[in-house]
Order: C-alpha cells, then sequence, then structure tokens
C-alpha cells in the first residue's frame, strides 16, 4: 500500500564489498553506499529554509543515528535535495538527488572514531558532526569542498549526538562523559568555545533537542531521566523572555527533570513540540511520555505492549511519531488536558499472499526443515530491522506532511500522511 | 616466584563499590509497603474466592524496601493465590486488571519461575500467556528495566 506513496531507498545488492570509501565515479552507485553489518546511516533533515519555498525541494532525511541533509546549491534554480550519511565508519559521505538515483558528491574524512551525530544546518548551510574519537567538526562548502573546522569539546569519552540550535549560533553536543557541550563561535579568536553542563547527569546523554527560543534543551540520559537544561549564552544572544519552563536560566541550570523514579529504561529520544510547551521522549521501559509545560508538570506515561522505541518527534502539536524496535512508525495522539493515547501503527502490513508452494517445493522443505511450511523470514513490515531515527521530511515541526524513517536495515522510508490517512481507517492527523 | 603472587585476597575485593562515579539509584522514601495480608488471603482461598484473594494480594507490593524477607513473603503469598487458580479463571483474571496490574503481575510471574517447584511452572506459564495476551511485549521489557523489583 505504501509502496506507491513512500519511497524506500534499499542499498544496491551489487555492491557487497566492503564499503570502502573509493573514489570511483559516483555515478555508478547511485544507491546508498553499500551496507555494513550493523549498518549505521546517520541522517538527519533540518527543516527546509523559510525563503524560496517553491524552488525548494523537501531535503531528504536519513535518520539512523546521525545524519543531515540539507539543500546547498545557492542559485536560485531548484535546488538540489542533498543528505549526509556516515556508513558505519569514520567518514561522512554527502548524495545529491538526480532525478530518481542518488549520487554521492562528497567525502568528509576527518574524524579518527566512528561518526555518530551529523546535523546540517540549512540556513548557515554548515555541518556539525562529532563522533567516537570525542572530537566535532564544523564544516563548511568553500569553492565546492566542504572544509573542516576542530571544535574542542573537552570530553574524555565518546560524543554520542550533536544538534544545531533553531538560529544556528550554537550547537550542543550529547557524550558519554556524562556531560553536554554546548559550542559557540568566538569572534575574536576566531574559535568554536565549548561549555559544558554537567550536573546532576549521571550517566551518557542519549539524545538532545532545542526548545524554538534557541535557549533550552532537553536531554535524555542513561540516567533513566529527561532534563531541560538552560543553554543561555550571553555572548551569542539577548537574554529570553520566560517560558512555561520557568523565567529565571543561567547557563546549565535545570528547569525540569522528569523520569527514574522506580521505572526504569534510558531515555533513548526527547522532541519538543513546535511551540516549545510540550516536550515527549520514549524509553527503553517500552514507555512514551509527553509533558505539557503549561500544565504543571505531571508527565502523561504510556506505557505501551510494544518493544521500546528509539526515537520520537512531535509532528503537530498534538500528535507525536515514535519508532523503533518494532520496526513500525506508530501514531500518537496527545489531548488538550495533556494525557496521551495511542492512536494507530503507520506500517499496516498487506494481506499476505498465500501462494500455492509446488508439491516439489513441499517435499523439498520436508526433506531440508522438516516443514511443509512456506519459510518466509521477512518481516511484514517495510523496515527489516530497528527504525533508530524518524524525522521530518516535508513540513515543520507544527505540520508534518511527510516523515521519514531509517533504521539499522540500511533503508530509508518517507511516509506521507495524505496516502496514510486514505488507506488507515479513520486515521486523522490533528 | 614472585612474591605479590602468594596471596589472592585481593581477588575478593569488589572495586566496583569504590568507584566514585558509580550510579546510586535515587532513593526513594516513599512508604515500604509491607505486602499483602497472608492469613486474609489463606482465608479467601480457602472458601474458593481467588479472584477477591488474587486481587489483594497484588496490593502493596514490596517494591521499595530492601529486606529481602519482605519480599519473599510477599512472593510466596502471591505464587499461593496463583496455583490455587484453575485454568479457566486465569483469563477474566487478567482482564480484570489495569495496565500496572498487568506489569506487577508479570513481575511475580517471572520471580516465580525463577524458583520452579514441582506444579508452579505448569499454571505459572498458563498466566504468563493470558497475562502477554494483555500486556505485550512492553510489560515484559518493563519487567527486565524496573528498577524496582518485587
Amino acid at each position: 500500500m505504501l509502496s506507491t506513496d513512500s519511497s524506500v531507498i534499499w542499498p544496491s545488492s551489487s555492491s557487497s564489498s566492503s564499503s570502502s570509501s573509493s573514489s570511483s565515479s559516483s555515478a555508478s552507485s547511485p544507491l546508498l553506499p553499500p551496507p555494513l553489518p550493523p549498518l549505521l546511516l546517520p541522517l538527519l533533515l533540518p527543516p527546509p529554509p523559510l525563503p524560496p519555498p517553491l524552488l525548494l525541494p523537501p531535503p531528504p532525511l536519513l535518520p539512523s543515528s546521525s545524519s543531515s541533509s540539507s539543500s546547498s546549491s545557492s542559485s536560485s534554480s531548484s535546488l538540489p535535495v542533498e543528505i549526509a550519511i556516515s556508513p558505519n565508519n569514520h567518514e561522512v559521505h554527502i548524495y545529491q538527488k538526480s532525478g530518481n538515483q542518488w549520487v554521492k558528491s562528497h567525502e568528509l574524512k576527518e574524524h579518527n572514531g566512528h561518526i555518530t551525530g551529523i546535523d546540517w544546518a540549512p540556513k548557515s548551510d554548515r555541518i556539525v558532526t562529532c563522533g567516537a574519537d570525542r572530537n566535532a567538526y564544523v564544516w563548511s562548502l568553500k569553492d565546492g569542498v566542504w572544509k573542516p573546522t576542530l571544535v574542542i569539546l573537552r570530553i574524555n569519552r565518546a560524543a554520542t549526538f550533536v544538534k544545531w540550535s533553531p538560529l544556528e549560533n550554537k550547537f550542543a553536543v550529547g557524550s558519554g562523559a556524562r556531560l553536554i557541550s554546548v559550542c559557540y563561535f568566538e569572534s575574536d579568536n576566531d574559535w568554536w568555545v565549548s561549555k559544558h553542563i554537567k550536573k546532576p547527569i549521571r550517566s551518557t546523554v542519549l539524545s538532545l533537542d532545542w526548545h524554538p527560543n534557541n535557549v533550552l534543551l532537553a536531554a535524555g540520559s542513561c540516567d533513566f531521566k529527561c532534563r531541560v537544561f538552560s543553554a543561555y549564552i550571553k555572548e551569542v544572544e539577548e537574554k529570553p523572555g520566560p517560558t512555561p519552563w520557568g523565567s529565571k536560566m543561567p547557563f546549565g541550570a535545570v528547569l525540569a527533570e522528569f523520569g527514574g523514579a522506580g521505572g526504569g529504561g534510558w531515555v533513548h529520544s526527547v522532541s519538543f513540540s513546535s511551540s516549545g510547551n510540550r516536550l515527549a521522549w520514549v524509553s527503553h521501559d517500552s514507555t512514551v511520555t509527553v509533558v505539557d509545560g503549561t500544565k504543571g508538570s505531571t508527565p502523561s506515561q504510556l506505557k505501551t505492549e510494544f518493544l521500546p522505541l528509539l526515537s520520537v518527534l512531535f509532528i503537530s502539536e498534538n500528535s507525536v511519531v515514535a519508532a523503533g524496535h518494532d520496526c513500525c512508525p506508530m501514531l500518537f495522539r496527545c489531548d488538550d488536558g495533556g494525557s496521551l493515547t495511542f492512536v494507530s501503527k503507520l506500517d499496516l502490513p498487506k494481506a499476505s499472499i498465500t501462494r500455492n508452494i509446488s508439491a516439489m517445493e513441499r517435499f523439498r522443505n520436508m526433506d531440508k526443515r522438516a516443514t511443509t511450511e512456506d519459510r518466509n523470514t521477512a518481516l511484514e513490515t517495510l523496515h527489516q530491522n530497528s527504525i533508530t531515527q524518524v524525522s521530518i521530511y516535508e513540513g515543520d515541526q507544527s505540520d508534518c506532511r511527510k516523515f521519514c524513517t531509517t533504521g539499522i536495515d540500511g533503508a530509508m522510508t518517507i511516509w506521507d500522511f495524505k496516502s496514510l490517512e486514505a488507506s488507515i481507517q479513520g486515521l486523522r492527523i490533528m | 616466584m614472585a612474591k605479590n603472587t602468594l596471596s589472592s585476597r585481593f581477588r575478593k575485593l569488589d572495586i566496583d563499590e569504590f568507584d566514585e562515579n558509580k550510579f546510586v539509584d535515587d532513593h526513594d522514601e516513599a512508604v515500604d509497603n509491607q505486602g499483602p495480608d497472608g492469613t486474609e488471603i489463606e482465608n479467601l482461598i480457602r472458601i474458593g474466592d481467588t479472584m477477591t484473594a488474587f486481587h489483594l494480594a497484588l496490593r502493596n507490593p514490596p517494591l521499595n524496601t530492601k529486606n529481602p524477607a519482605v519480599k519473599e513473603r510477599a512472593l510466596a503469598i502471591v505464587l499461593r493465590v496463583l496455583t490455587s487458580f484453575k485454568s479457566s479463571d486465569i483469563e477474566p483474571a487478567v482482564k480484570s486488571l489495569d495496565r500496572s496490574g498487568v506489569d506487577l503481575l508479570m513481575k511475580y510471574i517471572y520471580r516465580g519461575f525463577e524458583k520452579p517447584s514441582d506444579n508452579s511452572s505448569a499454571i505459572l506459564l498458563q498466566w504468563h500467556e493470558k497475562a502477554f495476551a494483555v500486556g505485550g511485549l512492553g510489560s515484559i521489557v518493563r519487567v527486565l528495566t524496573a528498577r524496582k523489583t518485587v
């Protein structure tokens, strides 16, 4: 049902060799790089830049662990859709969409360890990458070549996640060193400076999300808690106005802390809604929780009967899409009172065609496997392995029309709400 | 031989206890539930009212206490109730629970699996099947990830 509407891009099966960064002509391998088990395709799709809406094709999203993409060309003609991914190694590959094919345009090699996070700032056209080598680099496009600038994060463990702030003047890096590094550019020294948020984080930071006011930062970490910090840097911005989360926001202050309290589960992913009033997170104990800052601080937790979810995203003020180890994106609704309900899975399998097995096959199965049934080991969902990232493909966080999922099976799927609403009974995105 | 290989007393030392970055769970000073009341439940089982005994047994779970004796006692009572059920009564009993009740039941079931006795495994497996039908994989994941166990 979804094959006509959503494009699934599979790694080309012919390239089974190790994905060395050979500089062979990119046109020969239009699809994604060959999968390396486990293949991590980090991709992030930043929201498309605001100006020229008509000519701007939505940037593709390739989530997986980190990646971001944005359109880069500055000409007024249609901007090419680009994506930055890392095939689970030390490099970042940038692919451009030409027609229906993906063509590799750049390779970014600077990291010494696996890349764990990529984010592409659409307005300023910069990419930030962070890796297991405890470094982060900010890449800028100069004369058609991406040039890296090292950012000293001052962490002694691997970085796990990176995200540009909404105004793109700072970015935050989560790390295994139990702290968050907030980095901003100091123009006097022409250098990126990092400031640490340490207390009271007691374990690895797994994910981050910025509030639309460019100051507040939500962090989910392995100490089972989701916290809202202030990342206010006086050198680069004005004092922020009061928000439902608090009004005094010195750097590093904890404005809210949720979780713990008996329930376990690493907080895999956090997401602010587009207004910034609501915060959602998913945790490894198979729960989804939403808290509304304007309605007091009691979070509404939904204990699901699914496997743990790994990524969560607000796609409108009242709806949340999450996906994880069940390989299927799911829709949840948060009503005005702030309570969360499960709406529907978004990947409903087609009615499986029971094909008639020939007699020869039956006897062969009986001989080899002691069963006469047709052994179909593929999952019913589109994704064949866990989904690690959900991102917006078209639209923005207040009104998303298409979203994209990527997973450890190396596939990227783009989902269209119009066709989902048409195909799933009674599904309405509010 | 070198002198330092003579004594192996250092092997008995748990160095993780001395790690200053060791993760310590938040102390929840909440009320220490003492577990269900054994005598009342025995009476209910004797008169055959297993459903009420079941609901009573799942009240006041000793989640916060660090005293293993309290937990053992509560576990024994719950297992007594679960094993006294007839197979046909299991499903309505599970259906009468809410989400957190199903999670708690799953916790007890898995604790019961740890020490199988003669006739407990069969009935516990039936309980597990019915509870799984309601709670799904999520309820089992919550048994595994819970910081406060029964």
